[in-house]
């Protein structure tokens, strides 16, 4: 409505107040208003969030800013009186890491992805009576790795729980979890905060740390689905029983940025462990975000907080980003009234991008949490961990390092890389691949350059994938197959163009051949045959006695210049430009002679 | 005589009674019950259908319808037999038990039984104590399994009578035969000894609680979505899961059950949680103490009895207990059907709980009448963690001396 507009709007405008998003953090508030209208107009397609609030706000803010007359003015922007109040956003998130172990976390059934429906289910996992829980290893070294992964205490000791509530995807009745001696406990995670724009548009990113309370080991519960009748409910247990690690960070976020930014990083780091895909696509990894907002009232300076409300189950980054900016949003109207709201569980909806109330404090559910007396204290001792700590892969902070340092990447480019395990890998085949095939070519061996390599990798191969919306995996154009293509490329026997064409037409056509038979076929190469080259150059001369006379009396650079164009005309662009200098000086001082 | 052997609607009862119109009763006496929980497997034992009977013993449901039958009931060390197949009442407290009529038989039925399982990780690979691997159960000669000296074959042991036992509800005839047997025992060889286990009186409480809770939480999963009897509450389309669930559990478990649950249910809440089953768990650990004290110190590698000297047996503690298995023989049906107060049932584990929440191994064996009622009467040996072989010699011997005679003979 209008009054939201200009409520809003006036809270916007008004320099006292911290407006807890992104870019008035790395902007600083006064300039918030003219950064915001720039970004804005300039890209009204790419915004990282669209609640209704903001919308609306949007469009008032593109045309207030304007000094000339806005299309439609706000009448009431004249009264920007202070509500006095400035926010800090708090953001906790649990992150449930579902492990790629083969079997489950206490039972021998398989975890394979994609199997049909109640296929991998054991007797235990069906909650028959008689059958008892076996821990998996496997998921034990798991949340080790990913505990010293995070510089975090792993217990020596530790024990499981079960927390109860009847639910028909929850067999037995309850989830054995670790509630009160996990694992792990402790530790932190360090990422960068910036949205895709910022990191394309190569803007430095904001390093942030932040803590955890502790990791668990829980199973995960079966699926139930609700859309295939009317009024019955369908149950699928086959995912009844994989191990999770829930990754339970301290409220230390401060933005819907920066829960992207540690979400992305935690993503990045089981995939390097590989102890789990980390897809929120396939579900291996998901989301609850606690939210709650801390309102200081600027003038008397006291300070008060709305009562946190927990959003369950997102599985995409964006719907975090969504989820968080809309509590933000509810919170803080709350909190202009004077109320702090109910402590509160909501879900997320994703087409309204707005969030619902699931259960509120009244409601809530009492787990009834007790040890599980089916399963002994879980003892862990140091030289098994230290087997641990010794057999981790290399980790995403060190691979950045190396690329920097072994490769000369610049910081961006190897963020990039480095950001996706599948990527990086890519990468650094490709380079092996392309130094070797590089001393391969007579003569001499060619340099080969690793920011060309990454913008290859990163840009032009991941660009195109998106586009036919292919994953990574499904990448046709193998990594081989890249690497001729830059040797041509660096020799010079191709066009930068051609050398995009042909990546066109293996990604984005599906073309089948080789990169060299593309090359040959389409009659993509360059000429770099000397004598090809100097009848184009003769064409060009002959055609132009006058500025051979040019050349001739003193005018060489010009003149080249003005011939090295006529040469890519007479040979349509088919040509390696770089050889045109010599062979037309050669051709012109020898057959051309001054007249 | 036939006896009709039926289940309860679950494994819980003291008294196996009141949910079902068939209720197990007692070979000696049709007008008496046998107990509970396993009365089935006692009374068929008991009347000769079969030579032996498996049971659950969780806070003395093997021991005590094996006391009221008049057969031997046995409950090993908790960690020595898997669990894996075993409906779960109470995880922490249950154990696959034995019914026979013969020390011997049973002996040798739980040592085929014994032994570690991949698929229960409860069940213990090594003692406790130590290194030590688990003592295999010898089963004892039936006359002298003792080398050093058949008239005396309890030489060296010592045995303890825990003066808590001896409560005031313990009934005359009972306390006597209690008597009678340490005196026979003390004739075979053996040293008697008074002992205390100051916190029994407070296991019955802790006991309940922590079976109750653990109970709640282990039938949870009877909600009649996934297996069950259709019939009792068919899925409806139009019903809440809410309603479709309280419906199943309603009608499916008795009142002594829903009873249970809710107490256990109850227990586990958050507000009470500390109060209640956490101080109940400390309690259980001061019971477990109580027997720790007074027994002796665990002996040497070498397992049986035989092969130990006399050195290895410190004089400080006692190496089983002795006791009485329930405070009263058998009750009768009409008793039980009146019952009002459902406290009463659960006196009647009493003796039976402490060693149950010490995970001790217990051995009820029948010693012999009450000659008013004509109803057996049986004696609890309890032994030391692991320690069954010492605990069946006991019992080998206190049936050897008791020379009950059984109401069938021996197959």
């Amino acid at each position: 409505t209008y009054n939201t507009h200009t409520h809003s709007l006036s809270l916007l405008l008004t320099p006292t107040h911290t407006i807890p998003f992104t870019l008035s953090q790395m902007f600083g508030i006064r300039s918030v208003v003219r950064s915001r209208r720039a970004l804005w107009c300039r890209t009204p397609h790419s915004l990282p969030w669209r609640s209704p609030f903001l919308r609306a706000r949007l469009s008032s803010t593109s045309t207030v800013a304007a000094a000339a007359a806005a299309t439609t003015s706000s009448p009431t922007s004249a009264s920007l009186s202070a509500d006095g109040l400035s926010f800090r956003t708090i953001v906790g998130l649990e992150v449930h890491v579902q492990l790629n172990t083969e079997t489950k976390l206490f039972s021998a059934a398989r975890t394979a992805f994609g199997a049909p429906p109640n296929t991998q289910v054991s007797a235990y996992d069906a909650a028959y009576p008689g059958e008892l829980p076996v821990l998996n290893r496997r998921a034990v070294d798991a949340c080790i790795s990913l505990g010293i992964a995070l510089s975090a205490d792993v217990h020596s000791r530790s024990h499981f729980d079960r927390k109860h509530y009847f639910y028909p995807d929850l067999p037995s009745g309850y989830q054995i979890t670790q509630q009160t001696h996990p694992l792990v406990s402790g530790g932190k995670i360090t990422f960068r905060v910036q949205s895709h724009e910022d990191r394309v548009a190569k803007r430095p990113a904001k390093v942030k740390t932040v803590h955890l309370e502790q990791l668990r080991l829980e199973q995960d519960s079966g699926k139930s689905l609700l859309d295939h009748h009317p009024s019955l409910r369908f149950v699928d247990l086959n995912r009844a029983g994989v191990p999770l690690i829930e990754v339970v960070s301290l409220p230390e976020l401060e933005s819907a940025q920066e829960a992207a930014g540690y979400v992305r990083e935690l993503q990045t780091l089981v995939q390097y462990l590989g102890i789990s895909d980390g897809s929120m696509d396939e579900g291996s990894l998901r989301c609850d975000v606690n939210v709650n907002l801390e309102c200081t009232d600027q003038r008397s300076g006291s300070s008060f907080r709305t009562e946190i409300s927990e959003v369950k189950n997102l599985n995409s980054i964006r719907h975090i980003i969504y989820a968080i900016d809309y509590e933000v949003e509810r919170q803080m109207e709350l909190a202009r009234r004077g109320e702090v709201g109910r402590r509160e569980t909501r879900s997320f909806d994703p087409a309204a991008r707005t969030t619902a109330l699931l259960r509120s404090k009244e409601s809530e559910v009492d787990y009834r949490y007790m040890p599980d007396p089916d399963l002994p204290t879980l003892v862990v001792d140091e030289t098994h961990i230290d087997q641990v700590r010794q057999s981790l892969p290399e980790l995403p902070a060190q691979r950045e390092t190396r690329f920097r340092e072994q490769y000369g990447l610049a910081e961006h480019e190897a963020s990039l890389l480095v950001g996706q395990l599948h990527l990086a890998n890519y990468f650094e085949t490709l380079w092996d691949l392309v130094s070797h095939k590089s001393t391969l070519t007579s003569p001499p061996p060619l340099s080969v350059n690793a920011s060309r390599l990454a913008h290859w990798v990163s840009s032009e191969v991941v660009g195109r994938l998106a586009k036919e919306r292919l994953t990574f995996g499904e990448n046709p154009l193998r990594v081989e197959e890249l690497a001729d293509l830059l040797i041509l490329l660096e020799r010079g026997s191709l066009s930068a163009l051609n050398a995009r064409t042909i990546a066109d037409q293996i990604i984005l056509q599906g073309d089948r051949r080789s990169v060299i038979q593309i090359a040959k076929e389409d009659s993509l190469l360059l000429i770099q045959d000397k004598e090809q080259l100097a009848a184009f150059c003769r064409q060009a001369i002959e055609a132009n006695p006058d500025n051979v006379r040019k050349y001739h009396s003193g005018k060489h650079q010009q003149q080249i210049k003005f011939f090295i164009g006529q040469v890519m005309k007479e040979s349509k662009g088919n040509v390696d430009p770089r050889m045109i200098p010599a062979v037309l000086t050669e051709v012109l001082d020898t057959e051309y002679e001054s007249k | 005589r036939s006896v009709e052997q039926s289940s309860p609607s679950s494994p819980s009862s003291s008294s196996t009674s009141s949910d079902c119109d068939k209720i197990p009763r007692n070979p000696w006496s049709t007008q008496h019950v046998c107990g509970g929980s396993s009365a089935g497997s006692a009374a068929v034992v008991a009347s000769g259908l079969v030579a032996a009977a498996l049971g659950t013993d969780t806070g003395g449901s093997v021991r005590q319808p094996a006391a009221h039958c008049g057969v031997v009931g046995v409950r090993p060390s908790y960690g020595r037999c898997s669990r894996r197949g075993l409906v779960a009442y109470a995880s922490s407290l249950d154990t696959p038990g034995v019914f026979a009529r013969s020390v011997r038989s049973a002996a040798t039925l739980l040592c085929h039984m014994s032994g570690p399982d991949l698929a229960d990780s409860t069940v213990s690979r090594r003692s406790t104590t130590g290194a030590t691997p688990l003592h295999p159960i010898s089963v004892p000669r039936t006359q002298t399994h003792l080398a050093d000296n058949p008239s005396q074959p309890l030489n060296g042991l010592v045995i303890g009578l825990p003066a808590e036992y001896n409560t005031r509800e313990l009934d005359p005839s009972i306390l006597k035969q209690w008597e009678l047997a340490a005196s026979r025992l003390r004739d075979a060889g053996a040293q008697l000894r008074e002992v205390s286990l100051p916190h029994t009186r407070h296991a019955l409480g802790a006991y309940y609680l922590i079976a109750t809770a653990e109970a709640s939480s282990n039938l949870a999963r009877y909600d009649g979505l996934r297996y069950g009897n259709e019939e009792l509450a068919p899925l409806s389309e139009t019903r809440s899961l809410d309603e479709q669930i309280r419906a199943y559990r309603s009608r499916g478990f008795g009142d002594e059950v829903q009873r249970r649950l809710l107490l256990g249910t109850f227990v586990l809440s958050k507000d009470l949680y500390d109060n209640y089953f956490e101080k109940a768990t400390r309690v259980r650990r001061l019971v477990s103490e109580d027997f720790v004290r007074v027994f002796a110190a665990e002996h040497s590698a070498d397992a049986s009895l035989e092969a130990s000297s006399s050195s290895a047996r410190t004089a400080a503690g006692v190496h089983v207990l002795l006791t009485p298995t329930t405070a009263s023989t058998a009750p009768t049906l009409s008793e039980v059907l009146s019952r009002t107060d459902p406290a009463v049932e659960y006196l009647a584990d009493v003796m039976t709980v402490p060693s149950a929440l010490a995970g001790l191994p217990a051995i009820s064996v029948p010693v012999g009448m009450c000659t008013r009622r004509q109803l057996p009467i049986g004696l609890q040996v309890i032994g030391r963690r692991f320690d069954e072989s010492t605990m069946f010699a006991v019992a080998q011997t206190l049936e050897d001396v008791s020379g009950f005679k059984p109401l069938f003979a021996q197959s």
